[in-house]
């Protein structure tokens, strides 16, 4: 009964332990991402830094993003032609449509912030993890800068802006992935596939599909920056701040995704 | 030597249960060298931290000219760290930039030089530590005792009126050791800047420092100079120069 009694304790006092853990964390991470935003907005504005940051984090990650949509276009035609064609004959018609809108309002801002997640979220934790824990952090504070400002405000807002852009060129390119293999191994025709996809996907798809990846762009930097700060002890630590932005920042985005879809929804995007 | 620079007034730290430091009360004047000397895990570094604010202190101030540093507001702060450099134990150059841009780092944000005076001026602080023609190099091409080197070079390039090196000789050779020694000398006979070394290189105590204090338990066990060192029979003192694993200090 006395054993019982204290491994209940505990285990109640783990689980409060892990609690306030996680409390503490999102509350650093709040303070954290507050921090970013208002250093946006304060001088020194750093061009030069957020012009090498967009580089690294958009346009570097445009041939990934691009090739994974295109394929991601071929293979839903190539799913869902024959079921479809099987279970009403002349459905495939409006294939375009289908894999657009599909395209639009999920796949593609979803797929490329994911992917970019494990481009750009690893390599920035990495980088600033290790910049943590080689105390060269607390050496951009004794040349009275702040780290937040130098470091996470760059890449917060180039991933801001780039990971919408690659996703627009991710939509396009899987439509037209989706269109050739719909042409080549349905012969559904391209005119009858853009028309398809013209009548079906509406300005407010695309609002709402890219309007989402500026949310994701955002969680990925901030995750990721906020893992390599709390970065401890070595090479270990860069790895675990590593891994641990990947993965927060994957289950962010479709968590996240839910929410936000659900939340455009009720104002009728 | 009378016009006190730095005061540390009552400083104290703790992290979890251990009590790091119990209460630290020192002056350190301008323009000398003072080491602040401990075995490993007796606080030095947390002390210098606390300088450089880059920590906290749980209770007690730090007055820089008078200023409590921990009460500034950060624009504030960043003006007076203008004139505080830091050298890191590793170093700690940024490893994207080359050394020219390393050291050029806080003269490009914080004055309007142009590329040829920052040229000149990167050249110079390089010199003052004794290297030529590195500018261009990344600071993984460079030996340890190079990058320090640069990390110096770096931390001085606003002419500051505070150095504090954190364990500059450590992990380095006797020759490397004694250069660096000399470079703290030089750099403050030439410029007349306070330096604060944190070290458990007896040698370089007795060769650099003009004053001592040795932290023990928290609290600062004797200030002096380097002959007080010498002639103290304080068995802890001793222990700690004579390099003995017998004595008062617990070697865990």
């Amino acid at each position: 009964m006395r054993k019982l009694k204290q491994s209940l304790l505990s285990f109640f006092e783990r689980l409060g332990e892990a609690i306030l853990a996680l409390l503490e964390t999102i509350g650093a991470f709040s303070i954290f991402a507050g921090q970013t935003f208002r250093y946006c907005f304060v001088p020194p504005f750093d061009f030069r830094n957020l012009l090498y940051q967009m580089s690294e984090i958009g346009v570097k990650s445009i041939p990934v993003g691009v090739v994974s949509s295109f394929f991601v276009g071929m293979v839903m035609a190539l799913q869902l032609g024959g079921p479809m064609e099987q279970q009403i004959q002349g459905i495939s018609a409006f294939m375009g449509g289908g894999i657009s809108l599909a395209m639009v309002r999920e796949l593609a801002p979803v797929l490329t912030s994911v992917l970019l997640a494990g481009r750009v979220g690893s390599s920035i934790a990495a980088e600033v993890g290790t910049m943590k824990v080689t105390e060269q952090i607390d050496a951009l504070a004794t040349l009275a800068t702040n780290p937040v400002h130098y470091l996470s405000v760059p890449r917060f807002l180039a991933a801001l802006f780039c990971i919408p852009m690659i996703t627009v060129m991710a939509i396009v390119v899987g439509i037209l992935g989706g269109a050739l293999i719909s042409n080549i191994s349905l012969d559904i025709p391209y005119n009858l596939y853009f028309e398809s996809a013209r009548t079906l996907v509406r300005t407010k798809d695309l609002v709402s599909g890219v309007s989402k990846t500026f949310f994701f762009g955002a969680e990925i930097a901030l995750i990721a920056c906020f893992s390599g700060f709390r970065a401890r002890g070595g090479a270990e630590g860069v790895g675990q701040a590593t891994i641990q932005a990947v993965v927060f920042s994957f289950m962010m985005i479709i968590v996240s995704d839910y929410f936000i879809t659900y939340i455009f929804q009720l104002f009728g995007l | 030597m009378a016009e006190v620079h730095i005061r540390l007034e009552n400083l104290c730290k703790s992290f979890g249960a251990k009590h790091v430091l119990r209460g630290v009360n020192l002056d350190i004047y301008r323009g000398e060298i003072l080491y602040i000397i401990g075995k490993s895990g007796s606080g030095k570094s947390v002390t210098l931290k606390n300088i450089a604010a880059l920590m906290r202190p749980d209770s007690g101030r730090v007055l820089i000219d008078g200023l409590d540093i921990h009460a500034l507001a950060e624009a504030e702060l960043n003006q007076l760290r203008r004139k505080m450099g830091v050298l890191f134990q590793m170093a700690a150059l940024f490893d994207s930039m080359s050394v020219f841009e390393n050291v050029a780092f806080a003269p490009r944000r914080f004055t309007k030089m142009g590329e040829d005076e920052l040229r000149a001026l990167v050249q110079q602080k390089l010199e003052l530590v004794g290297l030529r023609n590195v500018e261009h190099l990344n600071p993984s091409a460079l030996s340890q005792g190079m990058q320090k080197r640069v990390g110096l070079a770096r931390a001085i390039a606003l002419d500051p009126e505070i150095v504090l090196y954190d364990e500059p000789t450590t992990g380095v050779d006797p020759i490397l050791a004694a250069a660096v020694d000399d470079l703290i000398r030089t750099l403050n006979a030439k410029t007349g800047v306070t330096s604060i070394v944190i070290s458990h290189d007896i040698n370089s105590v007795f060769r650099t420092a003009h004053r001592v204090a040795m932290l023990y338990d928290g609290v600062f066990r004797l200030v002096g100079t380097p002959a007080d060192f010498r002639n103290s029979d304080d068995p802890v003192v001793r222990q700690f120069i004579d390099g003995s694993a017998h004595g008062p200090i617990p070697i865990l």
